[in-house]
């Protein structure tokens, strides 16, 4: 831990702030889509594809414009969303499986896209990084207002619960699951966007480098409840904050024979904070009681 | 009852027809060209024995299956084609009160009855309020008192679950109540409760159509009942023109003789079963005198102090409980269904941890040890979702006989597995315990058995061991009746053996029928235990449903035992 | 019906899924504007070594018949089967796992710590060295066995971490994997730039220092990576069918990933069972690392793993979690990657189409895969047909 190596200077702090917040936004974005998505019963470890699809279809699209290359994006992730909801629904596939082969396909997509498109990389104009930062500040208490303030976030919350039950009570389980799974794409590719639009202004291969699957454990680190992920993503994206921060600030820390400042070691606290995080938090929560099930 | 005189002309006056129904599933015949007429605004039962037919015929007319053959009308319209989900059901009026996809756990009472028929602002916003009070005013007019529309639906019992699904269904505007088993749960004071709030609205003009297997509730409150068997309507009736002997040899065909105790127990008596010969060598050395309650000499077989166990969830399921059971004896654990019998069983064998208290048998403390630890000193464990709990329903017969005994050489199991011996032992099972197991013999998966079988392959593997003491979680559970004898046959033969039985059970006539005292739970606790011979089912009902149990004094019983330690709420800490 | 037509088989499964990604794959290239006929017929000879022509050099054995000349690369097979070798070992961890109901994501980092801990021990017992002649070094029939088993060793408690963690604090198995994967690459980085670095290397590259010679394996053809891994991989593959269908614990591993709950109540310790799968599958996956660098690298560098772990998540799907499948759809694959470089070099086709063609695969196999036995309720009655016709016979 950095203690007061920078002296009275609150730049430091700040500047730890800041990126904290950048940090968290993509892990928000798509935690909101894991939300929806395991919200309805659909294990959605496909969001890590879905944000490195969402990143790449934002520069190829957006080279003119930023809007455009944002609402492909969008479009790209509802299409796999759709994708994963058929053959988990239509197919009865199962839900990591399937999720890995869309990971996959998206990883393979865009390496190969991004070989033959853009052989020397490709810098865009994108969006402002604070578009995508106001968004992912918003979209928490939406997503939270949607789930248990409307139709769609009730019935989708009974067929996450119960889809037989759902059904029971006059709700087709189908279409709400399309829909969630959909709108889980869409926000996991916002999220994804941002990486690429809002943050580096080009695509690299494999930029989503897991994040997609860090906000999937922000969101059971919030047990499944929007506000709850969002708070898991802020809590990971300041571990990715500090590691920057304390590599930029190139503070030396030997103990016990170890150089903790290590660039190595440091890239290691996320991971290691995140599954601290679960181990500590998983054993107490409840998924929703039909997640990740295949019904006939 | 409502009047049968009112029901001048009958046949003008059905609301639902169901037409020559036919409902295959893979492997069975559920209905097979069905007729049924149901008269507006009657009460209308359907009896039958398990698998009869009698839940897939009002699934079929709630839209969750589709026959395979036949019409459906209602209200003179013909809605075959039109019926394809719950959703067309409910639009033409229909509610269906199931028995086992209920309430949402998770989402609120208020949440749970809107569900499917939300009211909302334009947009898609919900507009709970209105909704609210309608519920409260609709609710104030069945007499079903306060209802806490913001408590979570898993905090209810399951007969106020039940009253909500009701509500449920009327607030969409059921006018045809449909029914599946409603008092197969309930105890005893709690289902006169439900049938005077069907009364109601029967005489308000509701159709109802109820599902049960139990004559007496046939008897004393239907207007008409039609029976089903082997998925046939094999005969419909005015209540009143019937009786239960004639409801009973309908509904189970002259096939064979009817089982002294069968019969009873579908009449509706309340007997006591004959005492059992002992069926097991003469000389056992605890021949099972039908009242005394435990042998005389010794400590019990199973002691249980003070177990408090937590369920799923982490909330506590079962609150210092004390048990005994000793050998020869079968104890029965009556209680309305989630009083904690399921975790208390699973703690007594080894599958839920002990945040307090201590289990024994015959002396030694089990309280730390495994399943296998306990399964080697004797516990063996019938448990209450077989498919779940006692199966690997993708593993074939053989290898499902191996399970728990794997490690076995004279099972075929031990480091290395010897298939030979294991398919050998298994045939030999199969054809001792007469398990149908098709032409694919032992190598059939397990899944693809019915649930007799199934069970039949799950009592062969816990009475195989060496075995002192049998825990069984609702044994019988959606068995039909010759299944259910031979389990009935299983657990007496157990007790003439000297194995001590705890025996958890829904059904109040079964716990009756078998048990020599009888434990009930309420809310977690172990509210008493009264040995059967003092037991009227009112006592125990209301020991149920956490009425205080007024002590009756009865103690004329003289020598045919006395009161057990344990026995009773004075022995509660 | 698509779904129903997957169903009816194994391998016209595997075949179908296969030929769906290849042909999805030709149609992306064609699509990209790449000449497929040469782009196949460049992956067909990378892969197998075939080729047509005359055989040139002492590699090259002609094959062709009559007027049609041809040969077969040997030099070229060996490369391609020695790629098929970390991909078996990694296919047979997660097939091993998923068997127990278990998704080892994980195999990357296991295959990391096992490779690592693999050149740990590979650079002991070099023994001193003296006008050339080496003294006091351990022997092969030592030190190359000593070497796998620490490799395995190391892969199996890497392994068993997320296993105890789904056992014993519910934390899902991909989620810990997948993490475990970076801390463990992360640690191992770390490892070679400080305590374990070469201390020879005049660059900065991060590797461990040179296993001695009597870690090594000997390649089978002169200057390739194929070695004696493959057959152990095999040999492996036999030993995992055995284990799953002949020994007790086998037995228990299946009981647990089809039906944990019945398994427990029957006194199969799950926890124990469900830590010593993943360990299990953590030690094949090391062994993956330790042949890795026994054969190819002789020491630990990274990237030694390459996406070989996750590469196995394919195959085992493929392999239909078996023995046999996982060592044919590893050769598949490793040849498929191995052609793939061929096609690369020389008509400039990405070599990330096989990624694509691997999540084809995944994605048409996995219909109906896996999928929970879920007999409706009703349906229970199957064998009691004979019965109920009985039953209709005396009917009143």
């Amino acid at each position: 831990m950095p203690t007061g190596s920078s002296g009275a200077d609150t730049s430091w702090l700040v500047a730890l702030l800041w990126a904290t917040l950048y940090f968290a936004t993509p892990l928000v974005l798509a935690a909101m889509g894991g939300v929806f998505s395991e919200r309805s019963g659909v294990v959605n470890i496909a969001l890590e594809g879905l944000m490195l699809a969402g990143a790449f279809v934002g520069v190829w699209a957006g080279q003119s414009s930023g809007v455009l290359g944002l609402l492909a994006a969008l479009g790209v992730g509802a299409l796999l969303g759709l994708l994963h909801a058929f053959l988990t629904q239509q197919l009865h596939m199962n839900h990591v499986v399937s999720g890995l082969g869309i990971n996959l396909l998206a990883a393979g997509g865009t390496r190969y896209l991004n070989q033959i498109l853009f052989p020397k990389g490709e810098h865009i104009e994108g969006l402002p990084a604070n578009f995508f930062l106001f968004l992912a500040l918003l979209l928490p208490l939406v997503t939270l207002w949607i789930l248990h303030r409307t139709r769609f976030g009730l019935r989708l919350r009974a067929v996450g619960e119960n889809p037989e039950s759902a059904r029971m009570a006059g709700i087709s389980p189908g279409p709400i699951r399309y829909l969630a799974v959909m709108l889980s794409g869409v926000l996991a590719a916002l999220g994804g966007a941002y990486l690429s639009m809002g943050e580096a202004h080009n695509f690299s291969r494999d930029m989503s480098a897991n994040k997609g699957y860090i906000a999937l454990a922000a969101v059971i680190f919030g047990k499944w409840n929007p506000l709850g992920a969002a708070g898991g993503a802020l809590f990971f994206g300041f571990f990715f904050a500090l590691q920057t921060q304390l590599q930029i600030s190139g503070i030396q820390a030997r103990w016990l024979g170890v150089d903790w400042s290590s660039p190595f070691l440091l890239d290691m606290l996320p991971y290691l904070m995140t599954l601290v995080a679960l181990i500590t938090v998983v054993g107490r929560a409840t998924p929703p009681a039909a997640l990740g099930q295949e019904e006939e | 009852m409502s009047d049968l005189a009112e029901l001048t002309s009958p046949i003008d006056n059905a609301i639902v027809r169901l037409e020559n129904i036919t409902k295959r599933f893979p492997g069975v015949v559920a209905n097979r060209g069905v007729h049924l007429r149901v008269m507006a605004g009657t009460f209308h039962a359907l009896i039958g024995e398990n698998g009869a037919g009698k839940s897939t015929l009002l699934n079929i007319l709630y839209g969750r299956y589709r026959p395979d053959a036949g019409r459906i009308f209602v209200r003179d319209e013909e809605i075959t084609e039109a019926l394809e989900s719950p959703a067309d059901a409910i639009r033409r009026g229909i509610g269906l009160v199931s028995q086992h996809y209920a309430l949402i756990p998770a989402l609120s009472v208020l949440e749970n009855i809107v569900l499917g028929a939300e009211p909302t602002f334009p947009g898609g916003a919900l507009r709970l309020g209105p909704a609210a009070e309608r519920i409260a005013a609709l609710s104030e007019q069945l007499g079903l008192g306060d209802l806490d529309l913001k408590a979570r639906a898993d905090t209810l019992s399951v007969a106020a679950g039940q009253k909500v699904e009701i509500l449920k269904a009327l607030y969409r505007g059921a006018q045809i109540l449909l029914l599946d088993e409603p008092t197969a749960t309930l105890a005893p004071q709690e289902a006169e409760s439900l049938f005077a709030l069907l009364h109601r609205l029967v005489a308000g003009g509701t159709t109802v159509v109820f599902v049960t297997h139990k004559l007496r509730e046939v008897m004393a409150h239907s207007d008409r009942v039609s029976v089903l068997r082997a998925g046939r309507n094999v005969g419909d009736f005015n209540t009143r023109e019937t009786n239960e002997r004639d409801l009973l040899r309908r509904m189970i065909g002259t096939r064979g003789h009817v089982p002294l105790d069968i019969d009873r127990t579908l009449t509706g008596e309340l007997v006591v079963a004959a005492p059992q010969a002992p069926t097991g060598p003469t000389d056992s050395p605890t021949p099972t005198p039908v009242f005394v309650p435990r042998p005389p000499s010794g400590s019990p077989l199973l002691q249980v102090e003070g177990v408090t166990v937590r369920n799923a969830r982490r909330a506590i399921a079962v609150r210092n409980a004390s048990l005994e059971v000793g050998m020869g004896e079968i104890v029965g654990v009556a209680g309305v269904d989630g009083s904690g019998q399921r975790e208390l069983a699973e703690a007594i064998v080894g599958l839920r941890r002990l945040e307090a208290g201590r289990v024994f048998l015959a002396g030694i403390e089990l309280t730390r040890m495994s399943v296998r630890q306990r399964q080697e000193f004797g516990v063996a464990y019938i448990p209450e979702d077989r498919q779940r709990d006692g199966l690997v329903l993708d593993f074939s017969v053989a290898e499902n006989y191996l399970l728990g005994h794997e490690t076995k050489k004279s099972w075929g199991g031990g480091w290395l597995l010897d298939p030979q011996r294991m398919l050998a032992r298994a045939v030999q099972m199969v054809e001792r315990y007469d398990v149908r197991i098709g032409f694919t013999g032992v190598e059939t998966p397990a899944g693809m058995l019915s649930g007799g079988n199934q069970q039949k392959i799950i009592i062969a593997r816990a009475l195989a061991s060496s075995l002192r003491l049998l825990v069984a979680s609702q044994p019988t559970r959606g068995l039909d009746v010759a299944a259910s004898q031979f389990v009935y046959e299983t657990l007496r033969q157990a007790r003439a053996r000297g194995l001590g039985v705890l025996l958890f059970s829904l059904d109040l006539d079964e716990i009756f029928q078998l048990a020599d005292r009888i434990a009930v739970m309420f809310n977690g606790k172990v509210v008493g235990v009264v040995p059967r011979a003092q037991a009227t089912p009112e006592q125990i009902g209301a020991l149920m449903t956490g009425a205080t149990w007024q002590q009756t004094g009865e103690k004329g019983k003289g020598n045919q035992g006395e009161m057990p330690p344990g026995a009773g709420p004075g022995a509660l800490p | 019906m698509r779904a129903r037509m997957l169903e009816s088989g194994g391998f016209w499964r595997a075949l179908f899924s296969v030929l769906a990604g290849l042909l999805l794959a030709a149609l992306l290239m064609k699509a990209s504007g790449y000449d497929v006929g040469a782009a196949l017929s460049a992956l067909w000879s990378g892969a197998t070594g075939i080729a047509p022509g005359p055989s040139r050099g002492p590699n090259q054995i002609p094959i062709g018949i009559g007027a049609w000349k041809a040969h077969l690369d040997k030099f070229v097979l060996a490369q391609s089967l020695a790629r098929a070798t970390p991909l078996i070992w990694a296919g047979l961890s997660v097939a091993l796992a998923l068997r127990g109901g278990l998704f080892n994501i994980g195999a990357q980092g296991q295959l990391i710590v096992g490779a690592l801990a693999a050149a740990v021990v590979g650079m002991l017992g070099k023994g001193s060295e003296a006008g050339g002649d080496v003294t006091g070094g351990w022997p092969p029939w030592l030190h190359v066995p000593l070497t796998l088993l620490t490799g395995a060793a190391a892969g199996a408690v890497w392994g068993a971490i997320p296993g105890w963690l789904k056992a014993r604090r519910g934390v899902h198995e991909v989620l810990s994997t997948i993490l475990l994967n970076y801390i463990a690459a992360d640690i191992a980085s770390y490892l070679v730039t400080h305590g374990l670095k070469d201390p020879n290397s005049h660059s900065m590259a991060p590797q461990t220092g040179l296993m001695a010679a009597s870690a090594w394996l000997t390649p089978a053809v002169p200057g390739s990576n194929l070695t004696v891994g493959l057959l152990l991989a095999v040999t492996a593959a036999a030993l995992v069918a055995f284990l799953l269908q002949r020994t007790a614990l086998g037995y228990e591993i299946r009981a647990v990933g089809l039906g944990q709950a019945a398994a427990e109540a029957t006194g199969i310790p799950a926890v124990r069972t469900l830590v010593v799968t993943m360990g299990l599958a953590g030690a094949l996956a090391g062994l993956a690392g330790a042949v890795e660098v026994m054969g190819v690298h002789h020491r630990y560098v990274p990237g030694v793993a390459a996406t070989y772990g996750f590469d196995g998540i394919a195959v085992a799907l493929l392999g239909g979690l078996t023995g046999s499948g996982t060592v044919a759809s590893g050769l598949f694959f490793g040849l498929l990657a191995s052609g793939a470089s061929g096609m690369q070099r020389s008509t400039d086709v990405p070599d990330a189409i096989t990624v694509i063609v691997q999540a084809v695969v995944i994605l048409v196999i996995g219909v109906r895969y896996l999928r929970k036995r879920a007999l409706p309720p009703l349906v229970a009655a199957v064998l009691d047909t004979d019965e109920r016709r009985e039953e209709d016979a005396d009917r009143i």
